[in-house]
């Protein structure tokens, strides 16, 4: 099979787990915990490579995952010493942990292919050139296998602890309560994303990981109700971003990390935009037609009584001249009030109405 | 009554709690009769709360016993239901009215086990009892402050605990679901359940307790609240400033 059918592989199994990686990540406030996994692994690859000598090892993965849950029990004892708030330690840990690895990669490994660039943008490109061979055949690229085997890992990690998942990032004390555990199950939680995130990695590079793992359950949280609905919905936007931005890489000939995370951006605006309950302009109709009530209330208001003419309106109404027209419109059509000469009064109906404040137009 | 033998559902024998070097608790003794509604009341910082939290094993006292029902907190959890703060958990999680209320019968659960037909409903029939039923496939976040407190209380009925701890249970709630939830709370009291409620509002200390712990970092007083809510215990608990108010009509 071909280059292209691996890197499809690679694509949709990366932007699948780490949509579904990133929904508890983004349900817990902690989105930004992918952002310093991601870097704060460096040093764990680093020094794995620097003993072995070998890039395709997977102990180069177990061991940036210890990085990763080494960065994750820094920041937690230093946020507990409450000299430093949260978002603050994880900021003042995982830039210190990516420095030591860039200083370790920049001082040992000049010559290798750890550049700086390698790290940040990932290569997803040639990534399907580093052959799985056993016994001399060619089972095809090792990161697709890599990817799919993390893929499956997360999968059964979240199906088996879905129940206690769920309730140690809504209610961790209730959790520990009732025997679930909480911490332990948080830490190992975050064990199983910091291996996800440095299988990603290397294919994704340290940024789009954190675009791939945050930008499809942002836009699942605005169209679902509840978790499992938003790992569905996650995960489908997640493989949709993957197989666009792959057909959109080979088209414009480059590698399709990039076009991945961008069309998991621009599939999040569209969702921001559209979403029909939560969206932006389901919530710009909703408050205009509340508006709109607010205003018809308030005409029938000064309509109360003997009625009023326009210059009255006008007067007591401190609205557009074109909106008053539009609520005198809105009410006669809904028969709450008449027009009788140069004056409009309240129907029988308009009268009930404004007697029962609360009430819409 | 045939009750007089049985242990009381809840005794404290010289609970200290400290936060850091600083003692929030000091030596509390407090005894709450099963089947009794006991409010504990004192000024803000008083350690209430704390109090409902060491008792439940989710802070480390310092010294001190935590017995319920005549036994080690431990051999019992399952017995013991909290209802927390309402801000206590974050109402922007993606979880329906439902997902909430089920939560309350994972305990019995256990690992790996997920809620079935059973459980959904059992917490249906708590949410009958706190009326909403017909927010059941609601969003968290788009119920009010008072619904809130109620899907907190139906976890709690559907957890079958016959000892139930709340944590200021009418806070940011309307007059109208504030006399509902008293009325579930003494319904659960006559079918012989005990409940510890923190409370701030000394007015209507008389009408919704038959026990009362005053506190402030000690016990004050503690008993039925005829002989414990007097001025004297009040002003000693408040500092001076506060009498027992008149009941409300």
């Amino acid at each position: 099979m071909g280059i292209e059918f691996w890197t499809l592989v690679i694509s949709v199994a990366t932007g699948l787990m780490c949509s579904l990686v990133g929904v508890l990540l983004v349900a817990n406030r902690e989105a930004l915990v992918s952002e310093g996994l991601s870097h704060a692994v460096l040093p764990g690859i680093i020094l794995a490579f620097i003993v072995l000598r070998d890039r395709s090892s997977p102990l180069l993965i177990l061991s940036a995952g210890a990085a990763g849950l080494l960065m994750v029990v820094l920041v937690a004892a230093l946020a507990r010493t409450r000299l430093v708030k949260d978002d603050a330690s994880l900021g003042v840990v995982f830039p210190a942990l990516f420095s030591i690895g860039i200083v370790m990669a920049s001082t040992e490994l000049g010559n290798t292919h750890f550049h700086a660039h390698c790290i940040i943008d990932g290569n997803l490109a040639l990534t399907p050139l580093d052959r799985l061979v056993i016994g001399g055949t060619d089972f095809g690229p090792r990161p697709a296998y890599i990817m799919v085997g993390m893929l499956l890992v997360v999968v059964a990690f979240i199906a088996v602890f879905f129940k206690e998942l769920k309730l140690m990032v809504f209610d961790p004390l209730l959790a520990g309560r009732l025997g679930f555990r909480p911490a332990l199950l948080h830490v190992a939680w975050l064990g199983v994303v910091s291996l996800a995130t440095v299988s990603a990695f290397e294919v994704a590079g340290s940024i789009l990981v954190v675009a791939l793992m945050i930008t499809p359950p942002a836009a699942a949280y605005l169209l679902c109700d509840d978790l499992k609905r938003m790992m569905v919905v996650s995960a489908a936007l997640g493989v949709l971003s993957a197989v666009l931005g792959f057909y959109l890489g080979l088209a414009l000939d480059i590698a399709p990390t990039g076009p991945m995370s961008s069309v998991a951006g621009f599939v999040f605006l569209v969702v921001l935009l559209v979403a029909p309950k939560r969206g932006l302009l389901a919530r710009a109709s909703r408050r205009r037609i509340q508006r709109r009530d607010l205003r018809d209330r308030v005409l029938l208001l000064q309509l109360a009584g003997a009625g009023a003419d326009r210059a009255y309106l006008e007067a007591h109404l401190p609205w557009e001249p074109t909106a008053i027209s539009r609520a005198l419109d809105r009410t006669v059509r809904a028969g709450l009030v008449v027009e009788q000469g140069t004056r409009w009064r309240l129907t029988d109906m308009g009268d009930a109405r404004v007697r029962s404040p609360g009430s819409r137009a | 009554m045939t009750r007089a033998s049985a242990p009381p559902a809840l005794r404290i024998d010289g609970l200290t709690v400290a936060y850091e070097s600083d003692p929030v608790l000091w030596d509390i003794d407090l005894e709450l009769p099963a089947g009794c509604i006991m409010g504990v009341v004192g000024p803000n910082g008083a350690g209430k709360s704390t109090l409902l939290l060491s008792t439940l094993g989710l802070l480390p006292p310092l010294a001190g016993r935590v017995e319920v029902f005549g036994q080690p907190l431990e051999r019992v959890r399952h017995r013991v239901a909290y209802v927390p703060q309402r801000r206590s958990v974050d109402w922007d999680f993606p979880a329906t009215v439902m997902d909430v209320v089920l939560m309350g019968t994972y305990g019995r659960l256990g690992w790996f086990r997920r809620p079935g037909k059973t459980q959904r409903a059992e917490a249906m029939a708590a949410l009958e009892l706190v009326e909403m039923v017909e927010q059941a496939d609601s969003q968290i976040s788009e119920l009010s402050g008072g619904q809130q407190q109620r899907i907190f209380l139906a976890r709690a009925f559907v957890q079958h605990a016959d000892l139930l701890m709340m944590d200021e249970p009418f806070a940011g709630v309307d007059a109208k679901t504030e006399r509902a939830i008293v009325r579930l709370l003494h319904g659960l009291r006559d079918e012989g359940k005990t409940l510890l409620v923190v409370h701030h509002d000394l007015a209507t200390v008389p009408e919704y307790f038959d026990q009362v712990a005053l506190l402030n970092r000690k016990i004050v007083a503690c008993g039925p609240v005829g002989r414990t809510f007097t001025d004297a215990h009040v002003e000693r608990t408040y500092g001076g400033s506060v009498r027992v108010p008149v009941p409300r009509a």
